[in-house]
């Protein structure tokens, strides 16, 4: 051994114990980039309230949504005893805008959860297998690209008829193709990083890899494909439903409502604004709330 | 370069007729034909005689063939609303209001959101920077049909400046055409804010600068053209999107183009008009997407020159 | 004495191009990594493996912990060829070889703690209870020198030395008996060499381990390797003990590596003459039968691995 080697013999491992600073996951900071973005903020509390709303509809209006008690009073105006006016059927406005917004929030949560059940998988193994597998999705991707998703949409919800369910499928089946493409570009990410490389050497099984690591590092982009699937299925059911093929009258979605609105837009234009309103703040905050996660999580995902 | 392009294209022409099998056995799925209406009741004889006529007497799969034939002949058959044109004539004349209209749309707004995106990126955290911001996400983020329900309640009833609904003359253009525009500039204004801010940053930027170059020139010739290529590639889809009509902007404007058509051949269970549009979009959509791609290769010369593609 | 770790006639190319891409582009290109490389690891005992980037050592290494696949050649672990099982067959036996990468940060996974990283090799051979694995884990962490307190950290509130020691402290707790450490300490900060290098060096006379410590620092292989191999091209063109490889080298590639160290020393410090490839090809050892001690081809067509020694071997080409 020459002098050099023995010098490096004798170093001695200088670990000290760091008590002060507390274990932090890397969510939490994720947590306090989102804090600082004051739009995000500001449209995940008004979310919130129209949540809330949604929630409590029945403690919170007058009347029951169907109830056609104010025939007398049909089409009136916004006053103090009907806040939104009272609509063409003589129910009160204002309790409609409300329960709508039951419709369109479940129908966005629950659509965006199925996408997320069909594109995790899908993204996930395409993103780890590549490949075959992964030209295959691919594929499968741009035919749903080609395709005009409201035309499409349109067809189908012509084809199923309209309904909470059949509107909930069909949102789904356009929105996972983002939450694949999310999932796949963070799989591949990973994919060569060493700490999969370390865990196959080790003997885990790819089920064992993807469950255990690929999928719980791509938490970011699932719950940021989750949130932006919200918005495009809210619009997707208005739409549908102002085309006269989505939910029917007369549980209230704002897109029927909306369609409504257009007839008497002229005299009564409050049948058309407050629909439009509601359904533009709601889509406007939840976009904005899902681009605020989206940079908090991973600012490099961003267009 | 053209093993490339080639790949693109049987890739494109796989999709194109993956999806014409899938739509031509949904639409035929829609329970009830188009001869069920109740209001003229037919008689069962009559109705096999026309049922054979149009064909639809034989297997699905013979009448697929038969049909993407047709296609490729451009033969798209007769609209069962309106026998007396083929559809590619209904088509053609449906699609004028459309093409003014969303062409009117896109061909204004880019280039209104490019300026907009190069004001705010210049001033940069300026109030201007901040207004342009909020109109690009209003913009992007509103749906249309909520803009267009906007703009009708604001300037046709409340200030009755304009009409709100129609297709003759110029003036009812107006607003259907700012609804279209809110999308492209948008999208334009945010792409050129962010793809000149990242420009503008780069070390090169600031060579130009120290040489002397003046600022103009800096913008236009060299930043702006780094700048570009997302933003090219990404204005055939939009064009073709939106110039093929959007549904709604034509339902509440009241335009006879393709998206109201659409919406009627459903209703009507009209299969020859409703095969052919969505068709003829899908493939327009292909052509684009595939353009697009090529147009992305030859710009980026990192593909154009590396011979191989990084798919 | 078997060797625990044997490499046989090891050959890996890679095709370029996926397979639709051949389907209408120009014809596969093939990238030869490694061409024809035979190693043998014996039982306590420290092989260095050394190369410029590129050379294939790496590959090597991989290719032996079976997490690339193998063009042609054999794998012999404990004796039992490895090379072509079957995952579930190959499961069990890879308990008796493991691997420490050299990027540090990404070697850990970054949602999980540290406690979780080393214990994971637990949870796949479902070994002990959970107790038991705490206690475990615990062990592990004072063996390389982490304090037991940091159970409950993440990977990036560490440095890359205790990263590194999380690594080793993984790879070791299945009491491997072969490591293969794919240069390890090439992204560490000089002093932190040193101490994963003697962490290491006092792990493997603990635990009996043997090491294939692949890396592209002399230096460093120096003070822990018993026996060197240097590799170029694909192709191992010289090994011996590592005191012979640093006094008597006989290849002009070896050569070429021993005058890049740099020296502190201000009398060593000589005018660097670096040799290109074509130098390395021309200059190419020429022996004749008699010189040599194992039976060779004689030709003049291409090198090959020849003994000039009893335990020192090197490419040559042999010459009547």
């Amino acid at each position: 051994m020459t002098q050099e080697s023995s010098a490096i013999k004798s170093a001695k491992p200088i670990e000290s114990i760091d008590n002060m600073l507390a274990p932090r996951n890397p969510m939490y900071y994720a947590w306090r980039r989102f804090i600082a973005n004051r739009a995000a903020i500001a449209s995940g509390s008004v979310l919130s309230l129209i949540i809330l709303m949604a929630i409590l509809a029945p403690l919170i209006t007058p009347t029951s949504y169907e109830e056609q008690k104010f025939l007398t009073e049909n089409l009136a105006f916004p006053s103090a005893s009907h806040w939104f006016g009272v609509d063409d059927l003589g129910r009160d406005f204002y309790t409609r805008i409300v329960y709508g917004a039951r419709i369109s929030l479940s129908i966005g949560f629950v659509a965006a959860a199925f996408s997320v059940v069909i594109g995790l998988p899908l993204g996930a193994v395409a993103g780890y297998y590549g490949g075959t597998a992964d030209w295959l999705i691919m594929r499968i991707i741009e035919i749903f690209s080609v395709v005009p998703p409201l035309l499409a949409a349109l067809l189908l919800a012509a084809l199923a008829g309209g309904g909470f369910g059949n509107i909930v499928l069909i949102a789904a089946l356009f929105g996972w193709v983002q939450v694949c493409l999310l999932v796949r570009g963070q799989v591949m990410a990973f994919r060569n990083r060493e700490f999969i490389r370390a865990s196959q050497a080790l003997g885990a099984s790819p089920l064992f890899v993807i469950f255990r690591h690929l999928i719980p590092n791509s938490i970011s982009p699932v719950i940021v494909g989750f949130v932006q699937a919200i918005p495009l299925a809210m619009m997707l059911e208005a739409g549908l439903s102002f085309l006269g093929v989505g939910i029917a009258p007369p549980t209230p979605s704002w897109g029927q409502m909306i369609n409504i609105g257009i007839n008497f837009m002229f005299f009564y234009w409050h049948l058309a604004l407050f629909p439009t309103m509601a359904l533009a703040v709601t889509v406007l905050t939840t976009t904005l709330f899902g681009d605020g996660l989206r940079d908090a999580l991973d600012p490099t995902l961003k267009g | 370069m053209i093993g490339y392009v080639l790949r693109r294209l049987m890739s494109i022409c796989v999709t194109f007729f993956v999806v014409s099998v899938l739509l031509f056995v949904m639409m035929h799925a829609i329970p009830g034909g188009p001869f069920d209406a109740v209001e003229m009741p037919l008689d069962d004889a009559v109705k096999a005689k026309i049922m054979a006529r149009y064909g639809l007497d034989q297997p699905l799969y013979v009448q697929y063939l038969k049909y993407m034939w047709g296609v490729l002949h451009f033969d798209f058959g007769i609209p069962y609303q309106s026998p007396g044109e083929t559809v590619l004539e209904l088509l053609g004349r449906a699609w004028i209001p459309s093409l003014v209209l969303g062409g009117a749309g896109v061909l204004i707004g880019a280039p209104l959101g490019i300026a907009l995106g190069l004001v705010a990126a210049l001033h940069r955290n300026s109030w201007v920077d901040y207004v342009a911001s909020v109109i690009s996400t209003l913009g992007l983020t509103v749906p249309v049909f909520v803009t267009s329900m906007l703009l009708i309640l604001v300037f046709a009833v409340w200030l009755n400046w304009l009409p709100a609904s129609g297709w003759g003359e110029p003036k009812k253009w107006i607003l259907p055409i700012v609804a279209y525009a809110a999308i492209p500039m948008a999208t334009y204004a945010r792409y050129t804010r962010s793809a000149m801010l990242d420009t503008l940053n780069k070390p090169f930027v600031t060579v130009l600068r120290a040489k002397g170059l003046p600022e103009r020139k800096i913008i236009f010739q060299h930043v702006l053209r780094n700048s570009a290529i997302p933003m090219v590639t990404v204005f055939l889809p939009m064009f073709i999107g939106t110039a093929t009509g959007s549904i709604f902007v034509e339902a509440m404007f009241r335009v006879p183009g393709l998206g109201a058509y659409f919406v009627s051949s459903i209703e009507t269970r009209d299969y020859p008009l409703e095969m052919a549009l969505v068709l003829m979009i899908t493939v327009m959509f292909c052509l684009a997407y595939f353009l697009a791609d090529i147009a992305y290769a030859l710009l980026n010369p990192r593909i154009r020159l590396g011979g191989r593609s990084s798919k | 004495m078997s060797p625990v770790l044997e490499l046989r006639n090891l050959r890996k190319s890679f095709g370029m191009g996926s397979g639709f891409a051949n389907f209408f582009g120009g014809a596969p290109q093939q990238v030869v990594a490694v061409d024809g490389v035979s190693l043998n690891v014996m039982p306590r005992k420290v092989l260095g493996l050394v190369g410029e980037s590129g050379s294939g050592k790496s590959t090597c290494g991989l290719m032996a912990m079976r997490l690339l696949d193998v063009t042609s050649g054999e794998i012999i672990v404990n004796g039992t060829d490895i090379t072509r099982l079957e995952p579930a067959v190959l499961k069990p036996l890879r308990k008796q070889m493991q691997i420490v990468f050299q990027d540090s940060y990404s070697s850990l996974d970054p949602m999980m703690t540290l406690s979780q990283i080393v214990a994971e090799p637990f949870v796949i051979h479902g070994m002990y209870t959970i107790q038991e694995r705490n206690e475990i884990v615990g062990d592990l962490f004072e063996k390389v020198g982490l304090d037991r307190s940091y159970r409950s950290r993440y990977p990036h509130e560490l440095s890359g030395g205790q990263r590194q020691r999380i690594s080793i402290a993984r790879a070791l707790a299945l009491k491997p008996d072969i490591l293969v450490a794919d240069e390890p300490t090439s992204a560490l900060d000089v002093s932190v060499k040193a101490q994963v290098i003697n962490l290491m060096h006092d792990l493997q006379e603990e635990m009996g381990l043997s090491i294939l410590f692949i890396s592209h620092e002399l230096n460093v292989i120096r003070s822990l390797a018993d026996e060197i191999a240097v590799m170029h091209n694909g192709r191992i063109v010289e090994q011996a003990p590592t005191e012979t490889i640093f006094k008597d080298a006989q290849h002009p590639y070896t050569k070429s590596l021993l005058n890049a160290i740099p020296s502190l020393d201000a009398r060593k410090r000589v005018r660097r003459s670096f040799m290109t490839a074509e130098e390395i090809t021309a200059n190419i050892p020429k022996v004749s039968q008699a010189d040599i001690t194992t039976t060779a081809n004689v030709s003049t067509t291409g090198p090959q691995l020849v003994n000039v020694s009893e335990d020192h071997k090197v490419e040559a080409i042999v010459e009547g």
